[in-house]
């Protein structure tokens, strides 16, 4: 009974499966376009447990072979039916729902595609099968095994051989966990140009690196080794992970169910990358300087933007050099120390400056100019470049002082043309706190890189240098006044070497420091 | 309940709940397809009732949209995978497959009523398990309504369904309109939003695209399609497939300067969504919005930027050359074309001869009322100036504005005749006959004149265009109609009894020389010159013309320097003939070159003459004088040749002016010039017996006669006789005008003549004519697609922190290199510093900060980098740069202590060239510290470095205890500490240290 004015409806009249444009919608509805499947070939053969899969391309075609389980004949006529458009459409929709129960999903997109021509030729343990399809024309044979296992699938489409095909694929394939040869070559790893690599067990199973440059989080989301999307993350330091999602997702998820199912594991994934730079930094010393610095970056970068800074006050990542203890590794909580007992300043210098030429005290970090702006930042302290030790003393100054050794150089040698040659005093004659002078002076000279004598020679006349000896006149009031004090306290000769030498001999900083001593410990 | 097609082996309601699965796992995707079917049907509002009916919930979408019929329910609705808007513009879905969504609902029943704008309402009922269905009449619904009963709590389904339809639809917009959002009702509270953001943001729309970019705490973009959403994202490059480019080769806005991070909204009808709708192709109009969306970002940035420190009009141009700078090869090259273009024309504009400004011109024979500018040079008659060919110092850019004379049709460029010579050696022959001038009637290609002259009383020649003739009745003296007389070489020509000065206008057109017996008298050459030139008789004369043109362009070459223009002089003092100086020189100016070329005509037999007269260009003249050859060929009218052109352009032969200053004129008394005294001149009785004529001009006319009266008509016949045996004017032939087909090839001026119609444009104009429809066009198509944008700032706050993220994170601002480029860094002067600067100075240690309190600021030099400290981004700069603190300084100096010892090392060091002062600071932090003030510029100081010793330093203190016993030990020890902290390199060090060591070591002798 109905009450009046209703009427029952045959339902199956009502609901009806349009089965035409389910196979358009369906097969070409799920990828970017016809350029992602020879990706999705090569995903098959990898589902399909392939060890090694063969891409050949060609002028809008492409060729993939593989040693994987073969499709199954049945399925092979199922595609044959899907793409045969003189079957009825109960047949063609029934083909489609068995090759989607197979999980065939590249075959169907294949089917999908305005094709020209399809060759797939399966190699079983028992016959061979051949599907041809050649414009419309369809042809499924059959033939004796000829030993190996193996399927080879050709097709000709617009956009499956293009530049975007095999741009796609290298990208696509690049984490492939079987060998991928396109036209014979092995695609080049993935992770090539990073800095560092490292597996990733959990939320997934993968690898994660560290980038060279960027700024950017990314992770690429696979199913069975190729990509299927990627995914940009914030907060997080900056590296690139490929994780693999196969298993954690029904088949034929599409990317946005990857993406889905990858939101809820963000932050543990973060976490670990966090945990695997600490770890990297914590054996600072020891790792390339590249690297290093990278880390070091990332690490400043992360905590200066969303804190955890406890995580790394205690990590040994700052370089720095100190004039009496050379080279030193400073953790975070040693610099802020520095950084206090110097009223928040802090001396740094590129990592490829030479610390030796530049004037400063106590120790020097030696960093980048990112770096040290990062650490300004999170430590608010102040940075300094120590001076370069190149003062030369104004122009005036210089022209003064090049105007007096000019005319030093020209009286010298009026002198020498005018005055014989001086002749050292044979040693037995000299006295011994001149022996003693001398030879201290000539003690101070050894360490100079230029060979430089010292003779002492009779007279009272100025010190004169002749090539490379300097004659010091016995009775010269200042020749006098330093072989005395020498003969006092032999640590006296450094001041004697500056009276006596001026700039014409670098004198060595080690007796610099015992006449210092001396001194102090004299008052 | 299984398809017709399909057979029972495949459930309908199978494969909708496995298509439904596509959509994702939220089992609220249903609300989103329901509000994307609403807005398909060109609703306007949409509204969710979620009520309680006993145990269940029942959901009721009701839209007002167009409602649809049954059959076309049946046929899309209830049909899987069929979908009426695959073919259809502004339609969103298109699967066929968002319908049945509803199904992961769960529901128990299902109501679908709609009434259609055009036929009747109906209602059809299913159960949830799709096995019932029945179909009722429904009551009076506008639009569609979707009903679904389920058991379930009501309050966590309003909850469901507004987190989801807020999530994906609160942009929802019209279909008609996108524009307008259309209005989502959820239980009487709407969750619909208007498509913006907070401040600071852009809201733009291009085309029909639209978007908002704005600055936020954490990254996002949303991507939309109608009004719902397809995609979120962290970042634009994800929106992308990656395949081009790995993350870390390309930076993109991911989190921006002072942890500023990127919110945009994208919208774009034209996304090619995916079955599952979730994702977008990366179709060119995915990455045209990406790109659109990275540029407003940039844009926003800077107009944040700008906000804060506006730039100067030099900072726009370097802006402006930057864009231009990171346009594609293609654009640049495009930009560089138009610029380039623009360039040209300009510098062709002001490069070429300022002509008479055609625009200028008053109509002619409508004398304007202002009158005749003082300024400005005016037409005389040149008769008794001219003494013969002869080179002229004419100096190019020497000349001043061309003479007051006006014609059209402007694009024609004539050549003004004003002068005929006919011979070179003996004077002017060409004299007025008192005879009338046979007026030609001008019908057609009329050139109309109009001439500002002056004379000194008696005979003007008129300035007639070669080829040319005279229309007499269309001259008009300050208005008033006047005779024309010709001279014996057919030149028309005015009297004046009176000295006057005007205005007159007349009008010209192609004509025939009649009675001109000139020409043809042959001048004297040299034998073999004349032999060469009769050797061309049995030529055609136009070929005559180019062979004997060629010939005297080899014989004399076109040169005007004072040397030769001094040995033409010299020559012709020395009674020398005008061909044997020429030929004997060689060299001379344009009517030295045509005089020749003359001679040479006459001696092939061709009737020519040299003319003078000014060049027309652009409805104007040039302001110099110019010879040039008249010669006929036949009995057709004069036509112009040209020696000097067209290598020397119609090189100048004079100005007027310095053609009457070249040569005192002849006595007025003189009996041949005078046209007063003239045999041939109207009798001076005629002046007097014309009472009605005005002073000025003192014209022998009547100002009643008919301007179309011939001259003789015109003429009181009591006074004047006509001049006898005239003869009626010709009629003109059109053939015999100077055009294309009868001049010589080589005067290309006389070809476009011939080719110039009323409505041609200037050769010149073209050009900026092409070059102003590509500009019009291009703005116009630029307009059309133009980004409209709505900027809502926010503070200024954000500059410190993004200039100290440029410095922590460079790689970020190669997309925004305005913040690394823009002054934004305040000086203590006043200005401001970019980024790049301050950097560069920080490596030369030359970057100081300070506040406006500090001392050393105040004294220091105007240019030296001093960043204000009191701003924040002054501050974060500086330290981050590590400036040298000039508050610290001052305040350290200001509590220096001086001593003894340290004046003493002080002057030692002085001595050695070296104006430091030293002082002791309890304050500092390390042993030494030094300020190089002269580096800081710092005026009216003493020193030039100013070094402060940490007062508690052990070398300090024992130096200081030891000065009285052993000073120059002490000083010696001191020194040395100090200038081992210093910058000093080791020679330096030890120099400066060798005078103290001498004092030190003879104190250590004693």
């Amino acid at each position: 009974m109905t009450p009046r004015g209703n009427t029952v409806l045959d339902v199956s009249d009502l609901l009806r499966i349009d089965v035409d444009a389910e196979l358009r919608k369906v097969t070409a509805g799920q990828l970017m376009g016809a350029w992602q499947i020879p990706a999705e070939l090569v995903r098959r053969g990898i589902g399909a447990g392939a060890t090694s899969i063969d891409v050949e391309f060609g002028y809008k075609r492409v060729t993939v072979r593989d040693n994987a389980r073969t499709i199954s004949g049945v399925a092979l006529g199922d595609l044959a039916r899907l793409l045969d458009r003189s079957q009825t459409s109960h047949q063609r929709h029934g083909a489609l729902a068995r090759l989607e129960s197979a999980q065939e999903s590249a075959l169907i997109s294949v089917a999908g595609l305005a094709l020209k021509r399809l060759c797939v030729m399966i190699h079983g343990p028992a016959r061979s099968w051949v599907l041809r399809y050649d414009r419309g024309r369809i042809s499924l044979a059959h033939m004796p095994a000829r030993g190996s296992h193996g399927t080879e699938i050709s097709v000709v489409a617009v956009d499956v051989g293009g530049t975007r095909a095999k741009n796609w694929i290298a990208h696509a394939c690049a984490f492939a966990p079987v060998q991928v040869r396109v036209g014979g070559r092995a695609l080049p790893p993935a992770f090539s140009g990073a800095l560092f690599t490292g597996p990733l067990h959990t939320p997934f199973e993968g690898r994660f690196a560290v980038p060279p440059d960027g700024e950017v989080a990314r992770a690429w989301l696979l199913v069975d080794g190729v990509i299927s999307t990627h995914v940009c993350i914030s907060p997080a330091p900056t590296f690139e992970a490929a994780l693999e999602l196969g298993r954690h997702t029904t088949p034929g998820a599409s990317p946005a169910d990857l993406r889905a199912r990858l939101q809820p594991a963000l932050s543990l994934l973060v976490g670990k990358v966090f945990d695997y730079l600490i770890d990297l930094a914590r054996r600072s010393p020891k790792l390339p300087p590249p690297l290093r610095t990278r880390v070091t970056q990332l690490l400043l970068q992360t905590v200066v933007r969303h804190g955890k800074v406890g995580a790394i006050e205690k990590l040994p990542m700052f370089p720095a050099f100190d004039r009496h203890q050379g080279h030193q590794w400073y953790d975070l909580a040693s610099i802020r120390e520095l950084a206090s007992r110097r009223s928040d300043r802090l001396s740094i210098l590129a990592p490829t400056e030479t610390p030796d030429l530049y004037a400063f005290e106590g120790p020097c970090l030696l960093l980048g100019d990112v770096e040290r702006a990062l650490l300004s930042e999170l430590l608010h302290v102040r940075v300094e470049t120590p001076r370069p030790q190149t003062y030369r003393g104004t122009w005036s100054t210089r022209a003064g002082a090049a105007i007096v050794s000019a005319g030093d150089w020209v009286w010298a040698n009026i002198i020498g043309l005018l005055s014989p040659t001086p002749r050292a005093i044979l040693p037995a004659r000299l006295q011994p706190e001149e022996s003693n002078f001398l030879a201290a002076l000539r003690e101070q000279l050894e360490l100079t890189p230029t060979p430089f004598d010292v003779c002492l020679c009779a007279g009272s006349a100025a010190i004169r240098r002749i090539r490379n000896t300097l004659w010091l006149p016995r009775q010269n009031a200042h020749v006098r006044a330093s072989v005395f004090a020498v003969a006092r306290d032999p640590n006296w000769v450094y001041p004697a070497a500056l009276a006596l030498l001026g700039d014409r001999v670098i004198l060595p900083s080690a007796r610099r420091l015992r006449w210092l001593q001396s001194v102090a410990s004299s008052t | 309940m299984t398809s017709s097609d399909a057979g029972a082996d495949v459930s309908f309601r199978d494969r909708a709940q496995l298509e439904a699965a596509r959509y994702g796992s939220d089992s609220w995707v249903f609300v989103r397809e329901l509000l994307q079917n609403a807005r398909d049907a060109g609703a306007t509002e949409v509204r969710w009732t979620i009520e309680s009916i006993g145990e269940r919930v029942r959901v009721t979408c009701h839209d007002n949209g167009e409602g649809m019929d049954l059959d076309h329910a049946r046929r899309y609705l209830f049909s899987l995978y069929t979908s009426s808007k695959e073919q259809e513009q502004g339609q969103i879905g298109c699967f066929g497959v968002g319908f049945w969504s509803i199904l992961r609902f769960t529901p128990l029943r299902i109501v679908v009523r709609s009434g259609p704008r055009r036929g009747s309402a109906w209602e059809i009922e299913l159960d949830g398990e799709l096995r019932h269905a029945t179909q009722r009449i429904s009551h009076a619904v506008a639009g569609t309504q979707v009903v679904l009963e389920k058991r379930a709590a009501r309050h966590e389904i309003v909850d469901q369904i507004a987190r989801t339809a807020t999530c994906n639809a609160r942009f929802l917009s019209q279909r008609d309109h996108p524009q307008r959002p259309i209005l989502v009702w959820i239980n009487d509270r709407t969750i619909s939003e208007s498509f913006d953001l907070p401040r600071p943001s852009s809201h733009f729309v291009r085309g029909k695209v639209r978007g908002v970019v704005s600055l936020g705490d954490q990254p996002r973009v949303e991507l939309f399609s109608g009004g719902l959403r397809v995609r979120t994202a962290v970042d634009l490059d994800e929106l992308l497939s990656g395949a081009s480019s790995h993350a870390h080769s390309q930076p993109g806005p991911h989190v921006l300067p002072g942890g500023l991070c990127p919110v945009i909204l994208l919208e774009s009808p034209d996304l090619d969504l995916l079955l599952a709708r979730r994702d977008a192709r990366e179709t060119r109009s995915l990455r045209k919005l990406v790109r659109l969306a990275r540029r407003e970002l940039r844009h926003l940035v800077a107009r944040q930027i700008d906000r804060a420190r506006p730039p100067t009009v030099m900072e726009r141009i370097e802006g402006l050359f930057r864009c231009v700078h990171r346009l594609t090869p293609a654009r640049r090259l495009a930009v560089a074309g138009l610029g380039g273009s623009a360039l040209g024309v300009a510098l062709l504009a002001v490069s070429s001869p300022e002509p008479a400004r055609t625009t200028d011109a008053p109509p002619v024979g409508t004398p304007t009322q202002t009158g005749i500018s003082g300024d400005r040079p005016v037409y005389e008659d040149l008769a008794r100036h001219y003494r013969g060919p002869q080179v002229s110092a004419f100096q190019p850019g020497a000349h001043g504005p061309p003479i007051g004379l006006r014609y059209r049709p402007a694009q024609l460029p004539h050549q003004f005749r004003v002068l005929v010579a006919d011979q070179f050696d003996l004077p002017l022959n060409s004299e007025p006959t008192g005879t009338a001038y046979r007026s030609q009637a001008c019908d057609r290609d009329c050139t109309q004149v109009e001439l500002e002259y002056r004379n000194a009383g008696g005979y003007m020649r008129v300035p007639v265009p070669t080829g040319h003739r005279l229309d007499t009745s269309s001259v008009r003296v300050d208005d008033l109609p006047v005779p024309v007389y010709r001279t014996t070489s057919d030149e028309p020509v005015l009297y004046f009894s009176a000295p006057t000065r005007g205005r007159m206008t007349y009008a010209t057109g192609p004509g025939r020389p009649q009675r001109v017996g000139a020409g043809l008298a042959p001048i004297a050459l040299p034998a073999a010159l004349q032999a060469e030139a009769e050797a061309l008789r049995r030529e055609p004369v136009p070929k005559r013309v180019q062979r004997l043109r060629d010939l005297t362009r080899r014989r004399v070459q076109y040169r005007t320097t004072s040397d030769v223009a001094a040995a033409h002089e010299r020559a012709r003092a020395a009674g020398q003939g005008f061909i044997a100086r020429a030929l004997s020189i060689a060299a001379g100016d344009c009517d030295v070159q045509n005089g020749l070329f003359v001679a040479l005509l006459r001696a092939a037999g061709v009737p020519s003459r040299l003319a003078i007269g000014y060049l027309g260009v652009r409805g104007g003249v040039y302001p110099w004088l110019h010879a040039w050859v008249e010669y006929r060929d036949g009995d057709g009218p004069w036509r112009i040749a040209d020696a000097s052109e067209p290598a020397e352009v119609y090189g100048p032969l004079a100005t007027a002016d310095q053609m009457r200053q070249a040569v005192a004129p002849t006595p007025t008394g003189s009996p041949t010039r005078t046209p007063v005294s003239s045999a041939h001149g109207p009798p001076a009785t005629i002046v007097a017996k014309s009472p009605s004529l005005p002073a000025q001009p003192q014209l022998s006319t009547a100002a009643s006669q008919s301007p179309r009266s011939s001259p003789a008509a015109q003429m009181p016949s009591a006074t004047v006789e006509p001049p006898a045996g005239s003869i009626p004017d010709p009629i003109p032939d059109p053939a015999a005008t100077p055009t294309a087909t009868g001049s010589p090839p080589l005067l290309t001026r006389t070809t476009t003549t011939a080719t110039a119609t009323p409505w041609s444009v200037d050769r010149d104009l073209w050009p900026l004519l092409a070059l102003s429809v590509f500009v019009v066009s291009g703005a116009a198509f630029k307009w059309g697609t133009r980004t409209r944008r709505a900027v809502k700032l926010g503070d200024a706050s954000a500059i410190a922190t993004m200039l100290s993220s440029a410095l922590a994170r460079p790689e970020r601002f190669r997309d925004l290199p305005m913040v690394l480029e823009r002054p934004l860094i305040p000086v203590h002067q006043g200005g401001a510093l970019s980024l790049q600067q301050a950097i560069t100075l920080s490596l030369e240690r030359r970057l100081y900060r300070a506040t406006a309190s500090s001392d050393l600021a105040r004294r220091a030099d105007r240019r030296a980098a001093i960043i204000d400290g009191a701003t924040s981004e002054g501050a974060m700069v500086a330290d981050t740069l590590g400036a040298t603190d000039l508050d610290r300084w001052s305040q350290l100096l200001e509590q220096s202590e001086r001593a003894p010892l340290l004046d003493q090392l002080g002057e030692s060091l002085a001595d050695q060239g070296e104006k430091w002062t030293l002082r002791m600071s309890s304050s500092v932090t390390r042993p030494v510290e030094m300020l190089d003030l002269r580096q800081l510029g710092l005026r009216g100081r003493k020193h030039d470095r100013v070094v402060l010793i940490q007062r508690s330093g052990p070398e300090l203190q024992a130096a200081l205890s030891g000065w009285s016993a052993r000073p120059a030990t002490s000083a010696l020890g001191l020194l040395d500490h100090v200038l081992g902290h210093l910058d000093l390199p080791d020679a330096r060090r030890q120099l400066l240290l060798s005078a103290s060591a001498r004092d030190a070591v003879a104190e250590a002798a004693r």
